[in-house]
């Protein structure tokens, strides 16, 4: 995805560009010119402050879900399962 | 040829790390021990095939239970990959790590799952996607965007945020949704997620942005807020 340099424009760094590095700026893969001038953006603008919080506070509550563990019952409903087509499969050659 | 175990049994990411693996992870093995159970599957040890379903049945469940949303749909992707790793063990070629393998027999096998489903309500990712003034900046001028991220605490504690979210997972496309649980919730690398779904690096990144930007339009309509 070829972007626009934001280097040397925080004053204009429009708040579109700004959305579309969070992933990268998060991830620190950023240049650091493109970072440095990222947060010289966010001194400036309070939307992309409160932008970039609620982004990261979604991904927070995201990592924050989890789901259950294989239930006992199942987990050995499908070791049967999986010995008797392995074995069926051996019986068959 | 050498088996690329490079990454062992818990096959996590650093995102994965920095957020600590759940107690269900499978324990680290020696990377050799499992590329010696792999290569058993390959002349179809049955034995070995029963003890990489232990080391993974968990993660894979997980996996699967977070695709499709419930128990029985899990259990059929959990007995199709076990019996697809039986049965197509040779054409593993070690070129990416075991557990990205799985990820990918997984994956595919809940996405075929989800795309029989009937879409009942198609939810437009525009419409809680963020927009901006024809000059670039937040739509509705300074000041518009309110920062609502200090006051979930009280939802996160209820759980009731989890239910939203979870909500607004299944709202997402099938191929969003494996990249966002495999991004956020088991921390592999946008690499190996590339690998798994048939995807470029850029294109998984591009997703995985879409799709965080969908869910926090979501959550902040739910809150009571603009999603822009």
């Amino acid at each position: 995805m070829a972007r626009r340099s934001i280097v040397g424009r925080a004053q204009s760094a429009i708040c579109r560009e700004i959305t579309d590095l969070l992933l990268d700026y998060l991830t620190g893969e950023l240049d650091r010119g493109t970072a440095s001038a990222f947060e010289d953006h966010l001194r400036l603008c309070s939307d992309c402050v409160a932008f970039l919080n609620t982004y990261k506070k979604t991904v927070h509550v995201t990592r924050s879900l989890r789901y259950e563990s294989i239930p006992a019952e199942l987990e050995r409903r499908v070791r049967r399962f999986l010995r008797e087509r392995t074995q069926k499969g051996r019986r068959g050659r | 040829m050498a088996v690329n175990t490079k990454r062992g049994a818990a096959g996590r990411g650093p995102q994965g790390a920095e957020r600590g693996v759940p107690p269900q992870a499978p324990a680290r093995q020696p990377a050799e021990e499992e590329g010696s159970l792999v290569e058993r599957v390959k002349a179809k040890d049955a034995q070995a095939l029963e003890a990489l379903y232990r080391r993974y049945c968990s993660r894979v469940y997980r996996q699967a239970i977070a695709l499709v949303g419930n128990e029985a749909e899990a259990e059929e992707v959990v007995q199709e990959v076990f019996l697809t790793l039986y049965e197509k063990a040779k054409t593993f070629r070690g070129e990416a790590a075991f557990s990205t393998w799985l990820y990918r027999l997984a994956t595919n096998a809940a996405l075929t799952r989800l795309r029989r489903r009937k879409r009942t309500k198609e939810v437009s990712y525009e419409d809680y996607l963020p927009k901006y003034e024809p000059d670039g900046h937040h739509l509705g001028g300074a000041g518009s965007v309110v920062d609502w991220s200090q006051d979930t605490e009280k939802l996160l504690a209820s759980k009731e945020l989890h239910g939203i979210l979870r909500q607004a997972l299944d709202q997402l496309r099938p191929v969003d949704k494996a990249v966002v649980m495999l991004s956020d919730l088991e921390g592999v690398p946008n690499r190996e997620i590339g690998q798994a779904l048939g995807l470029s690096v850029p294109a998984v990144k591009i997703r995985l942005h879409r799709a965080r930007l969908f869910l926090r339009g979501r959550l902040a309509v739910t809150l009571g807020h603009s999603p822009f």
